[in-house]
């Protein structure tokens, strides 16, 4: 297990995935007055359910994408995803904050999903999006219809990339993490990561420019 | 970010097409598990986290543990067996008052004898009564092995005067012991009356007086042996009113 530093602010709450050109677009809601996550989860580990509650909300909905795309089917999505929380649960009291909260957690995440393929020796690589997991906004017909085709595709082109990149990519979109914590939950090094992640962009941003061109 | 995330390889177009389409939720009753285990977590925990009142928590468990003894004692409906080290410390007493009986069986037997006559071996020599039966004697033995084969035993059978004196002093000896074993027994028997005095003939006589000398008991702390007693009293009386163990 490659040795983690201490990291006292985290940033992952207001982290945005890179762009090349600079640009800095923020995903996640700016939280600079809320209690940190490594705070929440140390108040967590003294008894304060309501603090891992706020830490849950936080990271919930992005965790599950990330087990529903990495190549789980929704049970087994489902499944790994209340195994990593309760990891992360159980394990609350010998907590100790040496890393961002996010890498701790998708590093949990990641062992669950490995762990798992190892248990079974296959694991399905479509991603079966049910319905009622979508979201529950009301969206015309058309723009349904847009959308549901973009999403066909871009699945596609996530379940045609290696696992390795496919992780890689996940952990940069669905955590915000960066190529050090990519490296460090998937114990690669840095620079296998940013391979990783250079090579899954390629094919993604290929495969939305053949959806372009075929309209 | 990481700083070093600004020479990240990412793309915008794929990343918001991504966010465009990864808009999946948790199910509320997943939810709802995890945060129902953590909560459930966080309780069980705070139970482990007052250690100061571990002891109290011993108390009174040995407390109710106590109350719920005497509650059963006081209805003498459900009596638990005796402790096995009471029972076996009875047993020694009763065999130690069989010894007592026959260390007075053998006073008797000593008494009836009071010459201390040690008895005669079987099979061993008749006395010699004569000198002729002395000189006949000597001849046979030195016929057997010789004048210095003889042994002490048969030199005591030609001179029986010096044995006569050794037996008399063996029977000086046996009446020393016997006296001194008397005043043991009797040391022993005075230490046992006053440690076993359970209820004799005239108190079980009557189930009041046997009561009343249980009760006796009981009150004196003596606790062991009404325990003792009192199996006995409930074989005679069944459903007799229950003691008053608390005293």
């Amino acid at each position: 297990m490659p040795t983690i530093e201490l990291v006292t602010h985290d940033s992952a709450l207001n982290a945005a995935p890179a762009l090349p050109d600079g640009d800095a677009v923020s995903y996640a809601p700016t939280m600079t007055a809320a209690p940190e996550d490594t705070a929440l989860m140390l108040r967590f580990g003294e008894g304060d359910s309501q603090a891992f509650e706020e830490l849950y909300r936080r990271h919930n909905d992005a965790l599950y994408r990330y087990f529903l795309r990495l190549g789980s089917d929704p049970a087994t999505a489902e499944d790994l995803y209340q195994e990593a929380w309760s990891k992360i649960i159980r394990a609350r009291a010998s907590y100790r904050p040496t890393a961002k909260f996010t890498t701790y957690l998708y590093r949990v995440a990641h062992n669950c999903f490995i762990d798992n393929i190892r248990r079974n020796k296959r694991h399905r690589h479509t991603a079966q999006i049910e319905p009622d997991t979508q979201a529950a906004d009301c969206v015309p017909p058309e723009a349904a219809a847009e959308t549901g085709l973009a999403r066909r595709r871009l699945e596609r082109a996530l379940e045609d990339l290696p696992f390795e990149q496919r992780d890689a990519f996940l952990l940069h979109e669905e955590a915000g993490l960066g190529l050090d914590d990519i490296a460090r939950v998937t114990g690669a090094n840095r620079e296998a990561a940013k391979s990783r992640l250079r090579y899954a962009v390629k094919k993604l941003r290929a495969a939305l420019d053949d959806a372009e061109d075929s309209k | 970010m990481n700083n070093d995330d600004t020479r990240s390889p990412s793309d915008k177009s794929v990343s918001d097409a991504y966010r465009a389409v990864a808009d999946e939720r948790v199910p509320e009753a997943l939810d709802k598990r995890i945060l129902t285990e953590a909560r459930q977590a966080t309780a069980a925990s705070k139970g482990r986290r007052w250690p100061m009142f571990r002891p109290l928590a011993w108390a009174a468990t040995i407390g109710l543990s106590l109350a719920l003894l005497l509650e059963y004692s006081q209805t003498g409906l459900d009596i638990a067996a005796p402790d096995p080290a009471v029972l076996e410390r009875a047993a020694n007493l009763e065999a130690l008052r069989g010894h007592a009986a026959d260390g007075e069986e053998m006073d008797r037997q000593l008494d009836d004898a009071p010459g201390a006559v040690v008895p005669e071996p079987a099979g061993s020599t008749p006395a010699i009564k004569s000198e002729e039966d002395k000189l006949e004697r000597v001849e046979q033995l030195d016929m057997m092995s010789g004048p210095a084969g003889r042994t002490e035993l048969q030199e005591a059978e030609l001179n029986p005067a010096p044995v006569a004196e050794i037996l008399a002093d063996d029977a000086r000896s046996n009446r020393a012991n016997v006296a001194e074993f008397r005043e043991r027994r009797s040391a022993i028997s005075k230490r046992l009356d006053s440690r076993v005095d359970r209820c004799d003939a005239e108190a079980r006589a009557t189930e009041a007086a046997w009561r009343d000398c249980i009760q006796g008991m009981i009150d004196d702390g003596r606790h062991d042996l009404a325990l003792i007693e009192y199996r006995d009293f409930e074989e005679a009386y069944a459903g007799a009113e229950a003691f008053d163990w608390r005293r």
